[in-house]
């Protein structure tokens, strides 16, 4: 079989890009044909991020116009809308999560939405997104899979490494981005630390923004850009990640950590289900109850044995965990089935192709507004703002507010708004 | 959220309070046989014998602060938390709650409060955690029921009179007594698709509608918005709208469907990952307990196997029959057959 993935920023570190790297090139073993589809030419920068990058065929998508796939797979949800452009038998999408809830910008979750109005084959990696897709897409064929555990790049230790001294607390993800919860991370520590709390704190980071974080006093040890196959050396220093991400598809790091025989705290986040386990491999906490994060920390700091039964729990899960190999053969095979099957949804190009089109001209309407500074689609301020907002502007139509100002002059009122401004800007 | 299986000591959990609570304790749990003793006409005594006569292990209180010291010895349970579900002022229910809970008093042992306290008062307390009012899930539909256009007003939270005239314009409302029953608020959520909702205050804080609202799969469309520490995403999985927005907001859901569909179902998945009964209470008497003595806790848990299964690879099958008879199930056809082979995931 052919097999297209449309993909957005491959060249740099991801765990999306992960995902989609180990399908295609373990499909390749497999004897199939795997195709990168990029949006244009690729600059791959060396060392690369992940070994298996430079041995996939790349495609620019302009290239791959003029090729037929019989499987022709969206990625990153903006790639959803060049589906159209490539000649494919069955037009899928490789969903990873709900990517409407990376943006704040109304206009690109609604954009986000219409991805799953089409009946394509989804395949997707965690039970939440089955439901969320098979509700809204019931017409859509689904195929579930759960992503593998790396063996090549995540080896199982035998046994937790055994430590002395303080607890040693792995922060993961980049700080840039909101929904990741790095800075809420580090405030967390920093309130462990002011209460007493005793532990050491590194930070493993695709891009630390060049900051230097500091936990009580403390430089926070920073591992940035390593490269996939050195990351599990970082995993096996720590006994404990932290990792308060507010969105995540399978949540893949907490896995990581437990097969080198660490533990997690993380949120009740979308895909700790796949395998996580409170008070058994993990400690989870509901986003409203993080304050139990520090007695969380006190706990593990003090309590080595309560420490120790989670992080070996925790390996147990790990070494009993699907890896990619399993994961692919399972791909591999429900592909196989529609393809012998005969099943195609071909006949969705022009739908997407009209939906590519419509998506273009919003795009371009919502640039233009934007420039002409009068968008009132641009989220400037948050919900928290917006209820202020519209309390001000209730206030500003009440009664006394308006006899007040008809017995100010235009004059004054000018010159007041205008010293306010000058003063607030 | 998954949690570890309870010691077997932790076999009859209670849950004691007023009927109105009912719908926020599970009506069963796979860890523990549960049972709820309503209070009635403020008569407690009745309720804790009960309690008491079913041979409850551990027992969870709604509004710990209605009971005296005295009352609150008598709860029955080696476990006893007390559950406090909205925003507490009174010096006096404070004071009694210092006085009716601690691990050297024969009262709660723990308290939960609905979020981070505010007064140094409060902080005292002894809390175990932050607990907003969770729903149980369980009872409501498998699925929001999508085709549902029906528009439902409470009226202690309701539209102005000029929202409300053009809300009608575009289809049926009904409107919510604030003296309706629990059984009637559940009938109303029911048969209704959407929830418009006015409040001065954040959602849910005093009023448990609006998340029971999104655990029955409604659109919930808001002037306020809920907590930022709830983590509750607005225009994910509700919408805030200004007063003056509502009609055009309603007119724009009912004219795209499918760009708010997606709202409907992710709120109702949130009910069920942060605020199910049955896991929040579940974690509650887990940490409970682990933090009451973490060496006793971890001498009772009974080894588990790992929480994975061999890889599945579920295929949805598009050769479904479409169910004519009952249009509105859609979403809950969907998932009730897909998660019955992933229950078989040990957990």
């Amino acid at each position: 079989m052919k097999i297209g993935f449309l993909v957005g920023d491959i060249a740099n570190i991801s765990g999306g890009s992960n995902v989609i790297l180990e399908y295609a090139s373990r499909l390749q073993d497999l004897g199939h044909e795997a195709v990168l589809i990029t949006p244009g030419p690729v600059k791959l920068t060396y060392p690369l991020w992940h070994p298996r990058l430079a041995d996939l065929p790349r495609r620019s998508l302009a290239e791959a116009e003029g090729e037929s796939f019989d499987f022709a797979l969206a990625t990153w949800w903006i790639t959803f809308y060049d589906l159209w452009r490539v000649n494919a038998r069955v037009y899928g999408y490789l969903n990873q999560s709900l990517e409407s809830r990376f943006h704040a910008e109304r206009h690109y979750k609604l954009l986000n939405r219409q991805t799953y109005s089409l009946p394509l084959l989804f395949v997707t990696e965690a039970k939440w997104l089955v439901e969320f897709i098979q509700t809204l897409q019931p017409e859509g064929r689904t195929l579930y899979v759960q992503n593998g555990l790396s063996r090549d790049h995540f080896p199982c230790v035998q046994a937790p490494p055994k430590r002395d001294g303080k607890l040693r607390v792995l922060v993961e993800g980049p700080w840039g981005v909101g929904f990741k919860g790095v800075p809420e991370t580090f405030e967390v520590l920093e309130l462990a630390a002011e209460q007493g709390v005793q532990f050491e704190t590194g930070w493993l980071a695709s891009s630390s923004g060049g900051q230097k974080p500091t936990v009580g006093g403390q430089p926070v040890q920073v591992h940035e850009r390593i490269p996939i196959n050195q990351v599990h050396q970082v995993y096996g220093q720590y006994d404990v990640l932290l990792k308060l991400s507010r969105v995540e598809g399978m949540f893949g790091p907490p896995l990581e950590m437990f097969s080198q025989g660490g533990t997690a705290i993380t949120y009740t986040v979308t895909g700790t289900d796949e395998y996580m386990v409170h008070g058994q491999n993990s400690l989870m906490v509901e986003p409203y109850n993080h304050r139990q994060i520090v007695q969380f920390l006190r706990l593990l700091s003090t309590q080595p044995a309560y420490l120790a039964h989670l992080r070996e729990n925790a390996l147990a899960t790990a070494k009993a965990f699907t890896d990619w190999e399993s994961s692919t053969r399972q791909v591999a095979s429900g592909l196989e089935a529609l393809h012998a099957e005969g099943w195609t949804n071909t006949h969705l190009r022009p739908a997407l192709a009209a939906m590519s089109t419509m998506h273009g001209h919003w795009l371009d309407d919502v640039w233009r507004a934007e420039r002409g500074g009068h968008s009132p689609l641009h989220p400037y301020v948050g919900p928290g703002e917006q209820v202020l907002l519209e309390r001000y502007r209730q206030f500003k139509k009440s009664r006394p507010v308006r006899a007040l100002q008809k017995l100010v002059s235009d004059d004054l009122k000018k010159s007041l708004r205008a010293r306010f401004t000058r003063v607030l800007s | 959220m998954r949690v570890h299986p309870p010691p077997s000591t932790l076999q009859r959990v209670a849950f004691v309070g007023e009927p109105a609570f009912e719908p926020h304790v599970p009506v069963q749990a796979a860890w523990a046989e549960v049972r709820y003793f309503p209070v009635t006409d403020g008569q407690w005594e009745a309720a804790l014998d009960a309690a008491q006569a079913w041979g409850a292990n551990a027992t969870l209180v709604f509004r710990p602060q209605d009971l005296t010291p005295e009352l609150a010895a008598r709860v029955p349970g080696a476990m006893r938390i007390g559950v406090i579900p909205a925003p507490l002022f009174s010096a006096e229910e404070i004071e009694r709650l210092a006085r009716s809970s601690g691990p050297d008093v024969q009262g709660f042992r723990w308290l939960t409060y609905l979020e981070t306290p505010a007064s140094p008062e409060l902080a005292r307390l002894p809390l175990l955690q932050t607990l907003p009012l969770p729903v149980d899930t369980a009872r409501c539909p498998a699925g929001p029921r999508l085709e549902v256009r029906r528009m439902l007003v409470a009226d202690w939270a309701s539209p102005t009179p000029e929202a409300m005239e053009h809300l009608r314009k575009l289809g049926p409302v009904d409107v919510l007594s604030s003296h309706a029953t629990t059984e009637e608020m559940i009938q109303a959520l029911e048969k209704a698709g959407t929830l418009v909702y006015a409040s001065r205050d954040l959602m849910g804080r005093f009023d448990p509608l609006p998340l029971l609202a999104m655990a029955h799969g409604l659109l919930v469309i808001a002037d306020t918005v809920f907590p930022g520490e709830w983590n509750i995403e607005p225009e994910d999985e509700f919408l805030y709208r200004p007063d003056g927005q509502w009609a055009r907001s309603l007119d724009e859901v009912f004219r795209m469907p499918v760009s708010f569909r997606a709202v409907r179902i992710r709120a109702w998945q949130k009910m069920r990952e942060a605020f199910d009964a049955s896991a929040c209470f579940q974690r509650v008497l887990h940490d409970a307990h682990l933090f009451a003595d973490p060496v006793a806790h971890l001498a009772s848990l009974t080894s588990t196997r790992p929480p994975v299964a061999t890889p599945v690879a579920v295929e949805s099958a598009s050769a479904r029959a479409p169910e004519p008879s009952a249009p509105e199930a859609l979403g809950a056809e969907k998932v009730t057959r897909l998660t019955r082979p992933l229950a078989a995931v040990p957990n």
